[in-house]
Order: structure tokens, then C-alpha cells, then sequence
């Protein structure tokens, strides 16, 4: 089965009826997951939907009290070098670091990134942990969702046939929140996740009670995950080190992992204690 | 079906007949003869097919020849022909052994290309953490970043 | 066993005397070059074989087999043949009943002819077609009907009564010592079975004062050189000549092959090889994609272009397979090692291949390393239904390294010696036999051992231990040109005199990134006085070059250098002769130096050898000077042939020899192993081309720790490799490579020009793995005994310690 045709759409409102026109069509935006997937014939699309022409989706907006809104064509490159994201949200910069490598994020998408959704996603338990929503654009209109509900299932995400995201809506955060991400795997930075640990933690005045905290973990489920449990042993709480144990341990507990040949289910859960544990004490710090 | 496309590839305007999902490293390769980049993995994982982009590294493997139109291209071939002299990278990996088999080279030599030209002064850990995108078999990577060392040095000049 | 066997004869001592006293006196050889075909690769104009375009050429792509074992009911062809843009369809029923190249057996059918196949991924149908994706289009649109068959993915599994047979019968060799191929039968899968003893082991294991044993196991790791296996087959109807642009090691072998497989004479097979992207082992000899691609070219009458994807050739590519041993040693209070003992099963793969020498070679090969005097060896070597293993940097020294380093490490502590002081205790010498029968002409391994840790501060750091870090040595031996076949061993280079005084130089010798023919050149520079750039090292032949042996076993930078050196010879011979004529004067008077010819008795007086040169085509009968050097080596025996009654006996010229230290630091809460720092010691003998030496020595280095910590190739239960890829087979990044400090010693080998053997392997294929298994024992006293010592199987032995505690 071979490409039939490549079409270049100018508009969301084209792309969508593209998409719902043509079976086994594709949206290509950095090319860096849908090539590779066609190379291992893990996707035969028909009909290749280059969306790197629309114009207005490549942007990061702050707004004071509003928060960050990132078009989904934004590439990782431009992420990582975002001056308002290094100051205001750092823990989506901390995963650009461990995302691939240069010239991969030259190119590579937020957007894509996210619709792969493989459960080793780099940028999503950031985005996540922060509480961040997207807008997904169809034939019908526009919806928002939050970004934990985007994810399905492993590399299946919630689109329809006929949608495409547009939109990463990150609201604004409090005053002392810090968020620290860690990416474990075998040969480091830019390899692929054996686990990955976000969290977004808010603390009192006086730095010692837990006002909120968020933890989303990567690669310990078929979708990125939230560790409620886990985040429910601190909020609220006065934080020390025999209750940072008690919430690592309950994030390792709420995992799902998947038996693999590339780390064993008992090793992730070690790895999410260990490293949610160094999350939250640098966060705290 | 193949379409008609022009690819602008270290200046020149090429025309090429591509098939729809053709890459830009087989279009570059095969359609226009500009062998230097080369096909290394399936997966955009070795560095073996980097060119620069509007300025930018990028994996000519993991791209549609179709989306490469309208930007300047510039492959290893681009950075000196025919008899002018080498570029500053190219003299420091030839003269520091940094290239044995060298099919790493091309890719090695343009990514490293566009990281000094947007860090003119990396450390030696910055150099070794923005070199894990290339994959070298030979040469344990050792004279390679000597060579990036003395090439950043001399482009500093 | 001749106890009073001399090694170090008056002729090898006055070889010794020679090339000692010229050490230090090179204006060129050991000194850092810039290697001759660097440009054309910092440029892109090297050319590789994905790289040769010819007009009208097709595109291949092979159609490879979805079951680990099967028989192959029936192939329909009809509809991929009717595709647009498909010039031609191959199954095994249209090709020759041959087999494939290995060594002392044939068991491999050509695009299995024989109507089996023996795992995923071997080759079934092929294609050509005027476009890649067209072929791959085709090959989706040939039907195969299988009979699938039980399979056997292990070694262990693989020799049990009742296992299923992979092979039903197969052409194995037989005679000594005149040999043929004859069918044979296979019994529970074992391929190759040696098992002897040498001195009395028995009495050996009684004498120790200690005794240790342990089983270990090495996992299957792959070359992964970045350009992957291809060819170019274009068949010439005019000429009737078939031409193949490769990337080997042996481009002689493929046309060796071509032409007895396909019924092509001499004069009608060319083999090429322009820039070769590395090849560590793994692309040794004549394989399917050669045959398969020249069919299609003789069929269509068109050039054809068959290059593995990189999936591909993680599922073909022939390296370093699975590997268990069990080693016992036995010690004396003293540090003399007294007894060794090996069991080891080799998990082969589909076809035998390199298989039956690679069982004897490593024995011999590890045995050169120490003074063992008394061994008792059992190997075995397996059928699986997985896809063939070869070589990859080693011939199985890499594992039997990781099983006796790190047995030798434990012995040391049962008698509370230094693991450096125990090795010294037991280094092979210059002037020892081995306990094989060869002879060691030179051996700088104690020297290695003291430098190496010296270098890394070993006695310091053994004492003033900081928590978690640790230090560990190894030792491996490589060996430099062994006998393999019964004839021609050795080497050819022919070097033509330009008459710029220039020099073309024609090696038998492949180049496939190993840098041979900068150090070939390096010599020309040197004996002949010619600056690189007027050398010339024309791209590898077969119709142009002499016929070459083929990278392996170290050979071709000893050998190449030394066949070179002996063409120099010969031109300075014929030079001289020249000028004798030229300058009317006997060539006794006459003295060749720094490429000047010069009359003795008035030393003002000379020529170059642009003048001579030029005489001698124009004026003296119009014959280019052109000179000849073979190396070969007489005294060597073929004892590795798997017929050869006992063998014993001098089966290579020359070993090599290195030492290893390195220290750790161990992550307790992750597993993670962090090196820290790494001393190379490596015995090369005379250092011919240092810059690339020392990037050899880098590279095989890293090699090394990616077998140590990161690489193994992994199968599913279908017998499917589940990571053929970069992503997942994890070879080292640029930020994993710890500060490697190269140290070289340079015992002179007296058989080879200049005194120089092989070098800048044994680090990454023996001893840096064992090294840091013995370091992560020194540093948190756990010891692991396979590999790869990842994070989680580092963390799981810290557990499993701890408990034992409780």
C-alpha cells in the first residue's frame, strides 16, 4: 500500500475536512514519529496531511493571571529557548533537556508530540503536573479538555477522525510553586524513558506545609499518569522526610506498568520512588 | 504519481521528480545526486542524514522532500566546492583524527556546523551532551570532540 | 609437548636486535599523520557503496521469513511479477544449488534452496524493481505458503534429546591432513564439539591450595558500524563480466565466491570496494545479499542496488552470539595459577559459518594470555533458530575474557592477593610456548599490567577506598595473523614508481575504515622518502589489486605493513639498478636514502627518484619501476583446521596483548555504574600509525563499555529480535565516555617490519568488560557474572546482598 497524496492545507478548518474526507490519512507536522512509525510499517497511511503551512500555530503567549497558551505547531527547539518559560514554568524547559536531541527538537512539535501519545512522552507529565489543557479543533468546532483526558491509551490519543490539536493552555501558577521533572533511562540524556517523574508542588509562606501538589509519571502506564494517591499523603500536610517516603511509595504503588524487556515492572516502581523522591526535595528546597 | 518539486540545496535550485512520501534525504540523495548525507538507522536516531535547514540541524531522514521547498538547504557538499579550502570543522577533523570510517562524518560535520554557529563557545560537557544526537562506531567519540574543540577555537578568529 | 622448544632463535633474536636498535629512528613511522582519505570523507566525496549510482540501476529488497523454522510449501510470485516498475522475481527455485561461504562446512543454501528456513528474518524471495518502495510493494505481494516447525531459541534447550533438529544433514569436513567436504549428520544440534586436555589437569587441581568456579554468561551483542551491509551487482551482457561494489573485509572471498557459485571465470568477476563504513568483524565474508543482488543483475541485464535497511541488517548482521561458560581455577598460596577447566556452550545460530574455529580459536587464544601449563576444555557449539552469529572484534576472546578476568579476580581474593600482583604473577612472557604450542615472540603484558595501574593510582585506591567507588583490572590476548588456510597466508603489495616520483601502491589489503592504507602509506613515506601526498592507494580492485587474505585476526596492519615494507625493498632495489645505469656506475656504489639516490664515495652527488623513475619508462626500455613485497610467514601450522589431529602446534605468528583498569562509582539507589576513569595499556609493538591507533584504542574502548553496560540484543519467544534498532540496542553516546588515558607498550614483535603486531582491540573486546565487573566487586562487593551489567541487574544484585544479611 502506497502514499497516494500530499496535501499542504492552509487552514484548521481545511485540515479537518481533509481529515474527514480521505480513510488512512495522516497529519505530519515535524515528521520525527510519523516516518519512523512508516519505516516500521506501524502506520500505512494513504494520504499524508503536511500541517507545517497553517498559519497562527506557532506561538507561546503569556498572559499575566491568564497563564501560557502554546500553539500546537510550537517545535521543542523554540520551547527550550523561550525566555517566559524558562522563568515562569521551567519544568516544560526541564523536558525539552532530555527531549531526543538538538536537531530533533529543531523540528519536532509540541502538538506531535503529544496526538503520538506513546507513554514515554517527555513533554506531557510536565504539562500535566501543571495542570495544562488542550484545544482540540474539528469539522464541528473547537473543545478544550485537560491534557490528562487526552491521553487513551498507549499512542492512541482522544481525537476524532476529523480533529487536530491546536491549542496548549497552561494556567498561571501560584507564587512559591517550583516543578522539577527527571527523566530516568539507560544511557541518559536524549534516550528513550525507563521512567519519568514530574512535579508541580506549591508551598505555604513559610515553606513547610504542602498547599498542592501535582506528580505525572511517564512510561509506568499506558498513558501518562497523575499519582493521586500519592499526591494525597502531602497535600495539605507539613512535608518531612518519613512522609516524602509514604508518598513515593503510594506513587509506585498507583503505577501500571507494563511487563518489558526493556525494564522490569519492579524496577520502574524502585526508579518512580527514587526519583519522585529527588523531584519533590529539590522542589522543596 | 510523482510531482515536480525545486529544492534549494547550498544555493542551487534543484528539480527533482519525488514520490509523495519520498524523504528529503532520498530526494536529496538519489533525485538530485548530492551523496554526502547518508542513510545510517530507520529511526532518525544515528545523525547519519543531517543537513541544515534555514539554520537549523535537522534529520533530512525523518522529512518529506515535499515539505522542504522554499528553504535553503545546506548539505556537506555545500560547505566547500571543488577546489576552494575546507571549512574551519572540516580542517579539524581531518587533522585530529576524528574520522575513520567516516560515515558519520557528513552528518557529524553539518550538526556540529549549526551548533557553533548558535554556541560559539560550548564547554567540553555542553559539546558531549549536544553530540549524543550522532552516533559514532569508530571512533569513541574522543578526537571527535577535540576536533569540535579546535574548530569552535578557530571559528572564534 | 617439546619442552626444550626455543622460541627466541638466532634468527628471531637478531630480527629482534634490528628492528630494537631502529626504534626510535623513524622520520615517519609512529608518528601522527593525517590519514590520506580523511578529505574525501570531510567533503562527501567518498564513495560508499549506497553511494554508486549507474545508469539505469534497479533497486533490490529481499523478502525474509516470519518463522523461526518452517518449510517452505510453495512461493506465488505471479502478482509481484505483475507489478509496475518490477523487472525481476528470485526464489530458490531459480537460483544455483550452492551453498554460502563458511569455514570447514557448508550448511547455508542460497535463498534457501532447500525449501527451510531456519530463522526470522532469512532470506526467502527477492525483488528488483525501478523503485525502492515499488520492491517493497512486490515483496508485500508474494505469497508464501509455510509449515511452521517447533523452534529452539536456546543453546541450552537446543542440545536436549527430543529438541527439534535444525539441520538434517549438512557438508562437514573431513581428513587430515589432506581435508574435503563430505554430508554428515548433525546429533542435538551441536555443530562443533572439541574437548581436550593439555599437561595434567587432574593433577594441577589437586596441587592448588585453592580452587574457584563460577558459571558466566555473555550476551549477544552486534558490531552496529554505521554503514549497513549492502552491494551493487552490475552484470556487463557485452563483456559477460559481473562487477560488484561491496563493503567487506574480504573483497577477494566475495569474488572467490561469485565466481564458483555463479560459474563465472577469473577474468569475469570484479569485486570493488571504494569507502567501507566500517565493519568490526561482522562483514567478514561472501554472503546472500552478494549472490542475491548479482542474480538479479545477470536476470535483468541491469545494475543492481541491494542495501539493508538498518532493521535489517540488525537481524542479519553476523557478530558476537550468546556465549555460557563455566571455568574453574585452581592456585597455588604462591599466585601460580595450576589448573584451568572450561565447559562452554556457543549458541551459534541458524548456520555454522565461523562456528567450529571460532571454538578452538578462543580456547588458544585465552590460553596465550597466563602460564597455564595444564587445561581441560569442552566446547560446544549450537544450532538455534536464531540468525547466524560470526565475529565482531573477537573471536570469542571478549567472552572467554569475561569469564576468566573476573575468575581470576576471585581467586585472588580466596588467597588474599592483589588481583594485579596475581596476574603478574602468571603474565605470559617473550620466549614462552603456550600451552597450545605457540610461540611468543613478544609479550609486553607485564608492562602493560604495571603501567595500567600505575596509571590509575591502583595500590591507593585499593587501600584509601572511597564508599561506593572501586577499581578492576583485566587482561585480555589478541593474536596477529594466525594460519587459516593451508596455503597463502600472508600478504601482497605492489608499488608502482610514478614518474613525478610519485607512488601508486596496489595491497592486497582491504580498506573498510580501519585505516590500513594511511599506515601503508606511512611506510612508503618512510622507506621510500615520498610525502603522502604524492601516494596514491588505489580503492580495492580484484582487478587491479593481488589477491588478499581478508581482515581478520589482526592480520592486515602487521601483515599490510609488512608486505609494503617489502615492496620498498624492491623498488630501492630496482631504483638502485636504474641509477646504476643512469649514472654509469656499479650499484654497489650507490646508497638510497630519504629518497635520494646517492653515490658513496661522493655523497654531494645525487638524484631523486623522480629522475629515476622517469628513466627508466623513457630511456631504459620504457618499464615502470614497479616492486613487489610478499609477506609470509613459513613457520606457522593450520592447527585451528577442526581435522588437525591434536591442535598443538605455532598456529600464529604473533599475540598482542593489553591491560585494562578502570575505576567506578556505583549509584546505589539506582544501579547506575559510573565510570569514572580508564587506563588503556595496550601491548601493540611498534606503533606504526599513532593518531589512528589512537583512536582505535578510543573506539574499541567504547565499544567495550557498551557491552559492558548498555548492549544486548534481545529476542522475543518467537524467536524475533525486539530491538533491531538504534533506539533500543543501546550503543554508547558521545556523553557515556569517560576519560580514557592510552598508554602504548611497544614490544617489538620480530617478525613483522618495524616490529609492529596488531593493537587497539583488546580493550573493547576483552578486558574493559571484565575490568569494571571486577571494579563494581570492589566497590559495593557484589559480583556480576553476566552481561550487560545495566543499571537494573546492578541494582537487583545490591538488593539481593542486602538481604542475605537479614
Amino acid at each position: 500500500m502506497r502514499v497516494l497524496d500530499y496535501f499542504e492545507p492552509t487552514s484548521v478548518k481545511e485540515t479537518s475536512s481533509l481529515l474527514a474526507k480521505f480513510e488512512g490519512a495522516k497529519i505530519v507536522a515535524g515528521g520525527t514519529d510519523l516516518v519512523v512509525d512508516m519505516n516500521k510499517k506501524n502506520e500505512n497511511p494513504r494520504y499524508i496531511i503536511d500541517i507545517k503551512n497553517i498559519p497562527n500555530l506557532d506561538y507561546i503567549e503569556y498572559q499575566p493571571g491568564q497563564g501560557l497558551k502554546i500553539g500546537a505547531l510550537t517545535t521543542i527547539a523554540a520551547l527550550q529557548k523561550s525566555d517566559v518559560i524558562i522563568q515562569k514554568y521551567s519544568i516544560i524547559q526541564q523536558a525539552t533537556l532530555e527531549f531526543a536531541n538538538i536537531a530533533i527538537r529543531n523540528v519536532a512539535t509540541l502538538g506531535g508530540n503529544l496526538c503520538a501519545a506513546v507513554p514515554s512522552s517527555d513533554m506531557a507529565p510536565g504539562l500535566i503536573a501543571l495542570g495544562a489543557k488542550v484545544k482540540i479543533a474539528g469539522v464541528e468546532g473547537e473543545k478544550v479538555i485537560p491534557l490528562e483526558e487526552f491521553f487513551v491509551k498507549s499512542k492512541k490519543s482522544a481525537l476524532q477522525k476529523d480533529e487536530l490539536l491546536v491549542e496548549i493552555q497552561v494556567p498561571e501558577q501560584t507564587e512559591n510553586t517550583r516543578g522539577i521533572y527527571y527523566k530516568f533511562s539507560k544511557r541518559g540524556e536524549g534516550d528513550l524513558a525507563i521512567v519519568g517523574v514530574a512535579v508541580v508542588i506549591t508551598l505555604d509562606s513559610q515553606k513547610e506545609i504542602c498547599q498542592d501538589i501535582k506528580i505525572a509519571l511517564g512510561n509506568v502506564a499506558p498513558t501518562p499518569m497523575r499519582a493521586h494517591n500519592a499526591e494525597s499523603i502531602l497535600r495539605g500536610n507539613k512535608i518531612d522526610e518519613a512522609l516524602i517516603d509514604k508518598c513515593v511509595q503510594a506513587a509506585a504503588d498507583e503505577t501500571n506498568a507494563r511487563k518489558s524487556y526493556r525494564a522490569s515492572v519492579e524496577y520502574k516502581k524502585d526508579m518512580v520512588k527514587v526519583f519522585a523522591k529527588k523531584a519533590i526535595s529539590k522542589a522543596i528546597a | 504519481m510523482k510531482q515536480k518539486i525545486v529544492l534549494n540545496l547550498n544555493g542551487e535550485d534543484y528539480e527533482v521528480f519525488v514520490l509523495p512520501d519520498d524523504t528529503l534525504l532520498d530526494a536529496i540523495r538519489d533525485r538530485a545526486g548530492l551523496t554526502g548525507c547518508k542513510h545510517g538507522c530507520d529511526d532518525g536516531k544515528c545523525g547519519a542524514c543531517t543537513v541544515i535547514m534555514d539554520g537549523k540541524a535537522v534529520r533530512s531522514c525523518l522529512m518529506f522532500a515535499i515539505s522542504a521547498q522554499g528553504k535553503k538547504i545546506t548539505t556537506i557538499e555545500g560547505l566547500s566546492k571543488g577546489t576552494e579550502s575546507l571549512h574551519p570543522i572540516q580542517k579539524a577533523f581531518i587533522e585530529h583524527g576524528a574520522i575513520q570510517c567516516g560515515f558519520c562524518t557528513p552528518g557529524m560535520i553539518m550538526f556540529v556546523k549549526s551548533y557553533l554557529d548558535d554556541n560559539p563557545q560550548p564547554t567540553e560537557d555542553e559539546i558531549r551532551n549536544a553530540l549524543a544526537g550522532n552516533i559514532c562506531r569508530c571512533t569513541g567519540y574522543v578526537k571527535i570532540i577535540d576536533a569540535v574543540k579546535a574548530a569552535a577555537e578557530e571559528m572564534r578568529q | 609437548m617439546d619442552k626444550k622448544e626455543v622460541v627466541m632463535t638466532e634468527e628471531i633474536l637478531e630480527s629482534l636486535k634490528q628492528w630494537t636498535e631502529k626504534k626510535d629512528s623513524y622520520d615517519v613511522i609512529g608518528t601522527k599523520t593525517t590519514r590520506i582519505d580523511a578529505k574525501s570523507k570531510a567533503t562527501g566525496k567518498a564513495m560508499y557503496v549506497e553511494d554508486v549510482m549507474l545508469p539505469g540501476m534497479l533497486h533490490a529488497k529481499i523478502l525474509r521469513s516470519p518463522y523461526c523454522h518452517a518449510r517452505i510449501i510453495n512461493i506465488d510470485t505471479s502478482e509481484a511479477e505483475k507489478l509496475p516498475g518490477v523487472k525481476a522475481v528470485l526464489t530458490g527455485k531459480d537460483v544455483p544449488q550452492v551453498y554460502m561461504a563458511a569455514i570447514e562446512c557448508r550448511d547455508e543454501p542460497l535463498l534457501a534452496w532447500d525449501g527451510k528456513v531456519r530463522f526470522i528474518g532469512q532470506e526467502v524471495a527477492a525483488v528488483a524493481a525501478t523503485e525502492k518502495k515499488i520492491a517493497e510493494e512486490a515483496l508485500s505481494l508474494i505469497k508464501v505458503d509455510y509449515e511452521e516447525l517447533p523452534g529452539v531459541l536456546n543453546a541450552d534447550d537446543s542440545i536436549k534429546d527430543g529438541a527439534p533438529q535444525i539441520h538434517d544433514g549438512i557438508l562437514t569436513y573431513e581428513g587430515w591432513p589432506d581435508g574435503e567436504l563430505v554430508p554428515g549428520k548433525v546429533k542435538n544440534n551441536i555443530a562443533y564439539h572439541a574437548a581436550y586436555d593439555r599437561g595434567d589437569p587432574d593433577q594441577g587441581f589437586s596441587e592448588a591450595d585453592a580452587i574457584v568456579e563460577q558459571e558466566f554468561f555473555y550476551k549477544h551483542v552486534v558490531a552496529a558500524y554505521m554503514e549497513p551491509d549492502g552491494c551493487v551487482a552490475d552484470y556487463h551482457a557485452g563483456e559477460e563480466k559481473i562487477t560488484l561494489y561491496v563493503t567487506t573485509q574480504w573483497p577477494a572471498n566475495i569474488k572467490d565466491n561469485i565466481m564458483r557459485n555463479l560459474g563465472f571465470p577469473q577474468n569475469k568477476v570484479r569485486v570493488i570496494q571504494n569507502a567501507a563504513g566500517g565493519a568490526f568483524g561482522s562483514k567478514f565474508m561472501a554472503n546472500q545479499l552478494h549472490h542475491i543482488s548479482a542474480l538479479l543483475s545477470m536476470k535483468t541485464g541491469k545494475p543492481v542496488k541491494l542495501i539493508r535497511t538498518r532493521t535489517e541488517d540488525f537481524e542479519l548482521v553476523r557478530s558476537r552470539g550468546d556465549m555460557k561458560l563455566w571455568m574453574k581455577l585452581g592456585v597455588k598460596k604462591d599466585g601460580t595459577i595450576t589448573a584451568e577447566q572450561t565447559k562452554i556452550l556457543m549458541d551459534n545460530g541458524a548456520y555454522q559459518f565461523l562456528g567450529r574455529r571460532r571454538s578452538l580459536h578462543q580456547l588458544e587464544r585465552s590460553d596465550a594470555t597466563y602460564r597455564f601449563k595444564n587445561v581441560r576444555h569442552d566446547i560446544k557449539n549450537v544450532y538455534t533458530n536464531k540468525n547466524t552469529t560470526g565475529c565482531y572484534r573477537s573471536f570469542g576472546d571478549a567472552q572467554m575474557a569475561w569469564a576468566r578476568e573476573i575468575l581470576i579476580d576471585m581467586l585472588a581474593e580466596k588467597i588474599n592477593m592483589d588481583p594485579a600482583e596475581i596476574r603478574l604473577k602468571n603474565a605470559m612472557q617473550t620466549g614462552d610456548v603456550t600451552v597450545n604450542g605457540w610461540h611468543i615472540k613478544s609479550c609486553g603484558l607485564t608492562e602493560c599490567i604495571n603501567k595500567a595501574t600505575e596509571a590509575i593510582n591502583w595500590d591507593e585506591k585499593r587501600k584509601n577506598k572511597r564508599f561506593k567507588r572501586g577499581v578492576g583490572i583485566a587482561c585480555t590476548c589478541h593474536e596477529t595473523d594466525d594460519r587459516s588456510t593451508e596455503g597463502f597466508g600472508g600478504s601482497v603489495s605492489l608499488i608502482k614508481l610514478l614518474e613525478d616520483g610519485g607512488a601508486q601502491l596496489l595491497a592486497g589489503e582491504a580498506e573498510y575504515g580501519n585505516g590500513a592504507y594511511n599506515a601503508f602509506a606511512m611506510v612508503i613515506s618512510e622507506e621510500l622518502g615520498i610525502p603522502a601526498d604524492m601516494i596514491d592507494v588505489v580503492a580495492h580492485d580484484t582487478d587491479r589489486v593481488p589477491w588478499g587474505q581478508g581482515a581478520t585476526g589482526s592480520r592486515v596492519m602487521a601483515q599490510g605493513v609488512n608486505a609494503t615494507y617489502l615492496a620498498c625493498q624492491d623498488v630501492i632495489k630496482k631504483v638502485i639498478n636504474a641509477a646504476s645505469d643512469m649514472l654509469k656506475v656499479k650499484p654497489e656504489e650507490l646508497e638510497f636514502k630519504r629518497g635520494k639516490i646517492y653515490v658513496i664515495s661522493s655523497p654531494d652527488k645525487s638524484i631523486s627518484l623522480a629522475e629515476v623513475a622517469e628513466y627508466a619508462i623513457r630511456k631504459r626500455g620504457g618499464s615502470m619501476i614497479i616492486g613487489e613485497g610478499v609477506d609470509e610467514r613459513w613457520d606457522t601450522e593450520l592447527i585451528l583446521k577442526i581435522t588437525h589431529p591434536t591442535h598443538y602446534g605455532r598456529g600464529v605468528d604473533s599475540t598482542y596483548y593489553d591491560t585494562v583498569t578502570v575505576e567506578v562509582e556505583v549509584d546505589t539507589e539506582t544501579g547506575e555504574v559510573h565510570l569514572l576513569n580508564v587506563v588503556v595499556a595496550d601491548d601493540c609493538g611498534k606503533v606504526i600509525d599513532r593518531r589512528q591507533l589512537e583512536g582505535q584504542v578510543d573506539g574499541a574502548t567504547v565499544q567495550g563499555i557498551g557491552a559492558a553496560l548498555f548492549e544486548e540484543i534481545i529476542w522475543d519467544d518467537k524467536g524475533q529480535i525486539a530491538n533491531p534498532n538504534y533506539t533500543d540496542y543501546k550503543v554508547p553516546l558521545a556523553h557515556n565516555v569517560p576519560p580514557i588515558q592510552r598508554i602504548f607498550v611497544e614490544s617489538i614483535e620480530p617478525v613483522f617490519a618495524y616490529g609492529c603486531k596488531g593493537g587497539g582491540e583488546s580493550p573493547g573486546i576483552g578486558s574493559i568488560v571484565p575490568a569494571i565487573s571486577n571494579a563494581i566487586y570492589d566497590a559495593v562487593g557484589v559480583r556480576i557474572t553476566s552481561t550487560p551489567m545495566s543499571k537494573e541487574k546492578v541494582l537487583l544484585a545490591l538488593k539481593e546482598k542486602e538481604g542475605k544479611r537479614i
